[in-house]
């Protein structure tokens, strides 16, 4: 029941004071956004990719509704959650509801005025484009608040860096085109000409983006492990106790499987996308943008207290 | 203005724990919440070994982490320089935890007792208080909530000293207010080098510790 010195020197285990809610959180509120900004965009896009733009639009706004519920389960009070907004001059929370909020009515009425149960937009293609191109900034800006949240800790050097923000928003993109990729594969008719050739072109802008996100995972720890206050963060990622979870689940499963796909599907020398494989593809890559999350949530350590010559680490530590 | 503060002499503290239990015992916290914390450590390999005890409170900062990330306004940067949660107001989002960088934020997510289901009569004591009772109920009050140390907002009310104070046999912490210069806390940290725990972060911490 005592603090011991070895429970106080630097290293040990990640913060535990968020869990999985707000790693699931982070994870769906960049998906949906995602989803939306690539429905959108197919929209802009004209015909031939009214399947995946629609599906993109209906699915963006709804799962980051479905992510707000896993914020406001993760609260001490969640009946207190109108509260959160009060303070948006200084606090990310309170920003992230002024920017959910706009972005989810906005959805929802491109949602009930384009794909059900009207079709107004349909005939407006101005009207249409000025909506969805708010909807698209509301987007982006969901997927860099995320990073942005975190970002604002300045005791947690993992997650105080620039890069998170730009690894949160190619996550989200990646996740979005992923779980569009999912929807069209799954629906009877992915068979037809139509889908296969927005599911081509759906695989081909991920591959691009995937193979950025590995990118900036690889410079984002590589600059964590050099700074020596970040480096037990990255150290949990890389040979720590989430190793397993990123190697296995991030690296092989979530980043280097769909991107491998990805570019197969894509050589000249493939005449067709193979929709069971691209559905297992979209599952892991976006199983992947969860323990990204998670990894990054979970890995975060505060910097140790320095006084009288010594470090002392305030996590993980013994209390009666 | 004030700026309520502490300083505590890490040469006289002997690690006791101490004011560890009495802020317990001041302020009914349940098992796994600490407001006052000892920290320990040891360096070096013999026969070369060092010992710390490093005792741990809410540093009450002039630029609080925790009062800039709060969503819902709970946390306040009081007149008398110490830092609150109005347990009415937050909604145990544990932002403010995260963000402290010395782990003075505790969140109460359940009522727990010392010995099972059955309240202890100090526990009863603590989550009912009887009429006329001093101590603030906190046990009742904040279960969802994020809470800490208050400089002892109830005793300072009585001009009593905080319960850690008050109870450090050592005589290693003083309690003061920081604005004025001829305080013994100002004195202290002026004369024999007090330092505040990693300035770096730009909290400008109220606890100041004086050094080896």
């Amino acid at each position: 029941m005592t603090n011991t010195g070895l429970r106080n020197s630097p290293g040990g285990s990640g913060q535990a004071v968020w869990g999985w809610k707000v790693a699931a959180y982070l994870f769906l509120a960049g998906v949906g956004a995602g989803a939306y900004a690539a429905g959108a965009v197919a929209d802009f896009l004209g015909t031939g990719w009214e399947t995946a733009s629609r599906t993109g639009i209906t699915l963006g706004p709804l799962l980051v509704l479905v992510s707000t519920v896993f914020l406001i389960a993760d609260l001490g009070v969640p009946g207190g959650f109108l509260r959160a907004g009060a303070r948006p001059r200084s606090s990310w929370i309170s920003r992230g509801v002024l920017i959910l909020t706009p972005f989810v009515i906005i959805g929802l009425i491109n949602i009930f005025l384009l794909v059900w149960p009207w079709h107004l937009l349909q005939g407006a293609p101005t009207a249409r484009l000025a909506l969805e191109g708010v909807g698209i900034a509301l987007a982006l800006l969901t997927m860099v608040y995320t990073g942005l949240l975190l970002g604002a800790v300045r005791p947690i050097l993992f997650w105080n860096n620039a890069m998170l923000p730009v690894l949160f928003l190619l996550s989200a993109l990646s996740t979005g085109l992923m779980v569009l990729m999912l929807a069209l594969s799954l629906s009877p008719a992915a068979s037809g000409f139509g889908l296969h050739a927005q599911l081509y072109g759906l695989a081909r802008a991920d591959a691009l983006i995937l193979g950025f996100e590995a990118v900036v995972v690889f410079f984002y720890l590589q600059g964590c492990y050099a700074s020596p206050a970040s480096r037990p963060s990255a150290e949990l990622l890389l040979t720590g106790s989430l190793a397993p979870i990123f190697w296995a689940g991030l690296v092989a499963s979530g980043i280097a499987f769909p991107l491998v796909y990805e570019l197969v599907a894509l050589s000249p020398a493939s005449k067709e996308v193979e929709t069971a494989l691209a559905m297992a593809a979209s599952i892991f890559g976006l199983a992947g943008g969860l323990l990204l999350r998670y990894l990054i949530v979970a890995g975060g350590m505060r910097v140790p207290l320095k006084a009288a010559g010594m470090l002392l680490n305030t996590s993980g530590k013994a209390r009666f | 203005m004030a700026r309520y503060g502490m300083v505590i002499d890490l040469k006289r503290c002997i690690g006791c724990y101490g004011c560890q239990i009495a802020c317990k015992a001041e302020n009914f916290t349940p098992p796994g919440i600490t407001w006052a914390l000892v920290l320990k450590n040891e360096q070096g390999s013999f026969p070369a070994v060092r010992r710390l005890s490093l005792p741990m409170l809410c540093m009450h900062c002039a630029e609080p982490a925790c009062e800039k990330v709060c969503p819902s306004g709970a946390t306040v940067k009081e007149e008398d320089g110490t830092v609150t949660v109005d347990y009415e107001t937050c909604i145990g989002c544990r932002y403010c935890m995260v963000a402290c960088p010395y782990g003075s934020r505790y969140f109460n997510d359940r009522e727990l007792n010392y010995y099972g289901d059955q309240r202890t009569p100090y526990e009863e004591v603590g989550a009912d208080p009887p009429e006329g009772w001093e101590s603030k109920p906190r046990r009742a009050r904040c279960t969802g909530r994020v809470e800490k140390c208050d400089l002892c907002s109830h005793r300072r009310e009585q001009e009593l000293e905080p319960a850690c104070v008050a109870n450090c046999m050592a005589k290693a912490r003083y309690f003061g207010d920081l604005d004025d210069p001829y305080s013994e806390v100002s004195r202290l940290v002026r004369e024999k080098g007090g330092f505040q725990l990693n300035p770096e972060l730009g909290t400008d911490p109220s606890v100041y510790y004086l050094p080896v």
